[in-house]
């Protein structure tokens, strides 16, 4: 059990990079801890495991669903771009960019968090005021943000949410993703800091942010651009339920056995709602709300501590309708009538064919209100 | 490679001995590639290839110097007998080959070796009948790569590979310039050995492949004898069977040749796209097809992949520049992303995969599915490739109508070597040569050979915009289109002649008056009047034999729509037209007897008929007798079982040809509107306004008759008259409806501005209604109401 509730992914996964760098012979990009050929096995995990420390170590997958994108991705930092991670909501943009980090540099935590608020100072530099008074603008009175400690050190820096903060603070990247230098006026002739070989940014914005702030083109020339989708595959989807789940219990110290059969119907749900249309090819109301995998994860945990600590361990229909009911209507009330509509209609569809669970499912529609 | 594979390598492809079994994918330039060179090396006196041994006779035309592929080997068979199963059914297949199909480089490599070349596979017309299957459309690869998707599916994910493709691509191709031709066909061996292992589960398709496959090996027996060098060209997941034949039965039914049909025709590359349905195509065909035009080009042979990435990028960040920012360094990106994706994915080079992949990832400048993707649309356009092929045969060798369609299309200037679509507008009254295309395009539109629509135009036949002079077409060539065309080929030898045969078809069936009065419209838009004066007898026969009086007016008034447009083209009608206009009015004469009482729904068109005949006799005095006409509709008009409305319709015909003076009319009006039910009322006038709307705007007393009768009723009457009444008024047009009400108003001394609801009050007026209001909303909350 781990004191730390959501350990860093360096952290989390250190013998699986140690073991990696340890065998890596692939040629790596300066600057990068892994070649990209080990970078792509550390998030796509690996066939055979590997010899370190008289162990062999199994590199697990920790990305599902699209390959393709983690290559590009990882093309894409070794290259004089930025990676701009877009997508639904929890689609795993930040899972991929902390993962993407830990493997690149070792260091996932050299973050900004973009929000409303964010100044230019958050991202750059800002000063302790105390010491500019007394000795003026030196070095040692210099605080440095992630942007210029990615620079400085020669790792990456990621950018969580980027379209939350104002156009004229984004632009504040242009300059140090087209020199690779920022320029400390405040300094004087020292004051140019050129980016040690390493450096890039991991940027991601959410869709459904679309519209708060814009972003200038002259910054989206300095990203490529890559669209994380939700996952299409129900079989894939529950697989990586089961997973994040099972990570999730042995990290709380819990030991509650995964049910698979109730984490199928959950996954079928959760993609039936969110294509709005049913395995039977029922067309069903889309949902307007997230309906994410990691949604869908949240759902199945809650269900499950509410099994274990106010019933008798057993994950019910009932409780899992009772949390799906939170998730649906934290965003849109109007998405109720919806998912009743898709209890009395598809769910008796395949209750009355399978029975079962999905009976049991159509009988908790009763606590949707 | 194991000890089974080195056995089946060693087996199929000892270059020492008297046959090689060369494995292909089929439509891989790769394959290709290395077949070019094995043949070179091996030098064969005889060549077999997996294609149908029946089409033989199509080689020479395969390999004639005109004939640029994608072109297609089409076979038909017309299941008269019933030998395939009951449904009698006709069946079709294609066998494409582009210039990469290996098949394709084996026969033109023969060409330059001397060889002698054969088609060894079964006959389509015996693979369904020992298969006994419905599929309309075969394509002589699905055997090897459907059947085993389950390993193709398996291998390409435990490489990492999103499908087959993509592991072909990989695996294959990107290596075939930098492999050995021998190691190559190893790896193809190898890769067909373990789908066959996998196949052998699905026993009902291996069962199909084990019957071809001994055919096949018969054939190759049978070909070899007088030959000293022998190479056989298949599928790979077939070489062991080819070396191990089975015994297997084939089917004791003997198929009918005469049955069967096939003939040599251009393809396109959308067609063999396999992202477009075809299922063992070949993803981006025009990429290929760059790549196989610079693999033989000696210089650039090692670069031919990412010279042929980076002419892509390039073209696409040109098109892209004309809708949104591209730069050069967004290019070099692209180029520089899309190799080290290569060398990432451990390809020898990068291929269209990190081509998409790398114009997705540095074009698109947003989330892919809310952006345009113009950039992406337009690479995958480009990929695919709009080309069609060519083909050089002799007279017999296609359908005559294809011949002629070409020919046609020549001669109009449409387009038929792109499968992209054509835009044309046609000035029929115009011009000329507008006026012969759009008869060449009506005629394709009505043989429904998926070519043409007409998307804007007057549509005479239907009644739709007939006030459109400009017509627009939308124009598509595709194979499709030719294969069309050769099924209707049993109809006779050009478009025109399949036409006349269809129509002549439609006019033996039973047909309607309105359907054929439809129909001769049609026929005059594709410019074959002749039709109807060669088939006047039928013509006739078709309306002397209708009872359908509606439908017989209704062909009337397409004979007077056709008479227009002949007066308007040439500046006069053709006789046959006077005679069948004459004859459906007789007709129509004769069955007025039969309408005094229709049933509710069909009384509109029986009333509408009825004043088409009279305005028929008003245009056409020589042809249509007005006296007759009159004669009848009095007599009918007398009996008492004529429904209100046709007795309405007939009253005004009978006054507007004279046969009641002013006096008589309103006597005969007033008669019935005093002494008739209200809801019949309504439906006489239904029919007076049909006919004769004017009657109310040169006679106010009529007006002032109707009014007096509406004021009588009380409401829960006037309520149920309402309806009728109002679809009495629909009659008229909105200033006539106008004009009614201000005659009305001025009887009321009603101002103009108070019957537009404008007028203006005084304040003692608006004082009144307001404590009228105030007494109503105090009486409704007396009784409960609010």
């Amino acid at each position: 059990m781990n004191d730390i509730q959501k350990p860093l992914a360096e952290i989390k996964y250190r013998e699986e990079l140690d073991a990696l760098i340890h065998n890596d012979k692939g040629v790596k990009p300066n600057g990068w801890l892994l070649s990209p050929k080990a970078v792509r096995d550390f998030i796509l995990g690996a066939k055979q495991p590997l010899e370190y420390n008289g162990k062999k170590i199994k590199i697990s997958q920790k990305f599902f669903g699209d390959d393709a994108l983690v290559e590009r991705a990882i093309v894409t930092l070794a290259s004089n771009r930025g990676l701009m991670l877009v997508g639904e909501p929890g689609t795993a943009k930040t899972m991929l960019s902390e993962l993407l980090s830990a493997a690149v540099c070792g260091n996932s935590a050299n973050t900004v968090q973009g929000t409303a608020g964010t100044t230019e100072d958050n991202i750059k530099y800002s000063w302790n005021y105390a010491m500019l008074l007394a000795k003026g603008p030196v070095k040692e009175a210099l605080v440095p943000s992630p942007v210029y400690t990615g620079m400085k050190e020669g790792i990456i820096t990621r950018f969580e949410e980027v379209t939350r903060c104002p156009l004229e603070i984004q632009d504040t990247l242009i300059s140090v993703m087209s020199d690779r230098v920022m320029n400390i006026p405040e300094l004087g002739n020292d004051g140019m800091l050129f980016a040690k070989q390493g450096f890039n940014i991991i940027a991601t914005a959410n869709t459904r942010d679309k519209g708060i702030n814009e972003m200038s083109s002259a910054l989206k020339r300095r990203f490529n651009f890559e669209t994380v989708e939700p996952v299409k595959s129900v079989a894939l989807e529950s697989r990586i339920i089961k997973e994040q789940c099972r990570t999730m219990f042995e990290d709380a110290g819990l030991d509650i056995q995964i049910k698979d059969d109730v984490v199928d119907i959950l996954a079928e749900t959760f993609s039936e709602l969110r294509s709005g249309q049913s395995y039977e090819k029922a067309k069903i109301q889309k949902l307007s709300g997230v309906m994410s995998t990691a949604e869908a994860v949240a759902v199945y945990y809650q269900s499950a501590l509410s099994a274990c600590y106010y019933g008798n361990g057993e994950i019910t229909m009932q409780l899992l309708t009772e949390n799906l009911l939170g998730s649906v209507v934290k965003e849109n009330k109007d998405d109720l009538p919806k998912l009743k509509d898709y209890y009395n209609g598809a769910v008796k569809l395949k209750a009355e064919r399978t029975g079962g669970l999905w009976k049991e499912l159509y009988n908790s529609r009763t606590c949707i209100k | 490679m194991d000890t089974n594979t080195e056995k089946l390598f060693s087996q199929a492809f000892d270059m020492a001995s008297g046959i090689i079994y060369y494995p292909i994918r089929h439509h891989s330039p790769g394959c290709a590639y290395h077949l070019e060179k094995i043949i070179q090396m091996y030098a064969p006196d005889l060549i077999l290839i997996e294609g149908p041994s029946d089409m033989d006779h199509l080689i020479p035309y395969m390999i004639n110097d005109g004939t640029v592929p994608p072109v297609c080997i089409y076979c038909s068979y017309d299941d008269k007998k019933g030998l395939v199963d009951e449904s009698c059914e006709k069946y079709r297949a294609y066998y494409p080959f582009l210039e990469y199909s290996p098949e394709f480089a084996a026969l033109k490599n023969s060409v330059m070796t001397g060889a002698e070349v054969h088609f060894i596979d079964m006959p389509f017309r015996e693979i369904l009948i020992n298969d006994k299957r419905k599929e309309l459309q075969i394509d002589f690869s699905e055997d090897a790569y459907k059947s085993e998707a389950t390993y193709t599916k398996k291998i390409s994910e435990e490489n990492g590979c999103r499908d087959f493709s993509e592991f072909w691509e990989r695996k294959f191709e990107t290596a075939a310039p930098y492999t050995d031709s021998c190691d190559f066909v190893k790896n193809v061996i190898s890769l067909g050995y373990y789908m066959r292992l996998c196949g052998i589960e699905n026993e009902t398709d291996h069962i199909k492949n084990v019957r071809r496959e001994k055919y096949m090996a018969d054939n190759i027996l049978k070909y070899r004898k007088n030959h000293k060098k022998t190479l056989v060209v298949a599928g790979a997941y077939h070489i062991q069977g080819l070396l191990e034949p089975q015994n297997i039965e084939f089917s004791s039914v003997k198929s009918d040749p005469s049955a069967s049909s096939g003939y040599l025709m251009p393809y396109s590359f959308f067609e063999s796209d396999s992202r477009s349905g075809y299922g063992s195509g070949i993803m981006f065909p025009s990429f290929y097809q760059k790549i196989w035009e610079r693999l033989h080009d000696q210089k650039k042979t090692d670069s031919a992949f990412e010279d042929t990435v980076l002419e892509y990028i390039v073209k696409t960040a040109r098109y892209t520049r004309s809708k949104q920012p591209v730069s050069v360094p967004d290019e070099i990106n692209a180029f520089s992303m899309a190799k080290s994706l290569a060398q990432l994915r451990e390809k020898h080079t990068a291929g269209v995969f990190e081509l998409t992949d790398s114009v997705r990832s540095t074009f698109v400048k947003g989330d892919i599915n809310m952006t345009s993707s113009v950039e992406l649309d337009f690479l995958y356009r480009q990929l695919t490739g709009l080309g069609i092929g060519k083909v050089t045969v002799d007279k017999g060798m296609t359908a005559p109508v294809v011949e002629d369609f070409k020919e046609q299309c020549r001669k109009f200037r449409i387009k038929t070597n792109t499968i992209a679509y054509q835009d044309i507008t046609l000035e029929t009254v115009k011009k000329t040569v507008h006026y012969e295309k759009s008869c060449f395009l009506h005629r394709m539109e009505f043989l429904n050979a998926g070519f043409c629509s007409m998307t804007s135009g007057a549509d005479h036949a239907n009644s739709q915009n007939t006030n459109l002079i400009r017509e627009h077409w939308r124009c598509r060539y595709s194979t499709s289109v030719d294969v069309s065309l050769t099924d209707l080929s049993v109809f006779g030898e050009s478009i025109s002649r399949i036409c006349s045969t269809l129509i002549e078809k439609k006019i033996r069936e039973n047909m309607s008056s309105s359907d054929l009065g439809r129909l001769m419209l049609h026929i005059h838009s594709m410019g074959m009047d002749e039709i109807a004066e060669e088939k006047y007898d039928s013509l006739k026969l078709i309306i002397l034999s209708d009872s359908d009086f509606s439908g017989v007016c209704e062909f009337t008034g397409s004979v007077k729509k056709l008479a227009v447009m002949h007066k308007i083209r040439y500046g006069d009608y053709p006789h046959i037209l006077k005679e069948l206009m004459s004859a459906a009015f007789e007709r129509a004469l004769y069955l007025m007897d039969s309408i005094k009482s229709p049933d509710d729904d069909k009384t509109d068109k029986v009333c509408k008929g009825i004043y088409h005949l009279y305005s028929l006799s008003m245009e056409y005095g020589d042809i249509c007798s007005s006296e007759e006409l009159c004669r009848i509709i009095n007599e009918t008009a007398s009996d008492s079982e004529c429904k209100n409305q046709v007795y309405g319709v007939m009253t005004a015909i009978l006054f507007k040809s004279g046969k009641y003076s002013r006096e008589e009319f309103a006597q005969v009006v007033s008669s019935y509107l005093g002494t008739a039910d209200e809801n019949d009322i309504a439906l006489f006038l239904c029919g007076i306004f049909m006919a004769s709307r004017d009657i109310l705007f040169t006679d106010e007393k009529l007006l002032f008759m109707i009014d007096d009768i509406v004021s009588s009723m009380d409401d829960q009457k006037f309520s149920m008259v309402l309806p009728n009444l109002r679809y009495a008024f629909t009659n008229f047009i909105p200033v006539e409806t106008e004009r009614v009400g201000r005659m009305i108003a001025s009887r009321y001394d009603i101002s103009d501005d108070l019957l537009a609801g404008s007028g203006v009050y005084s304040f003692e007026e608006v004082t009144r209604a307001r404590i009228y209001d105030k007494n109503a909303a105090a009486n409704l909350k007396k009784w409960g109401l609010v």
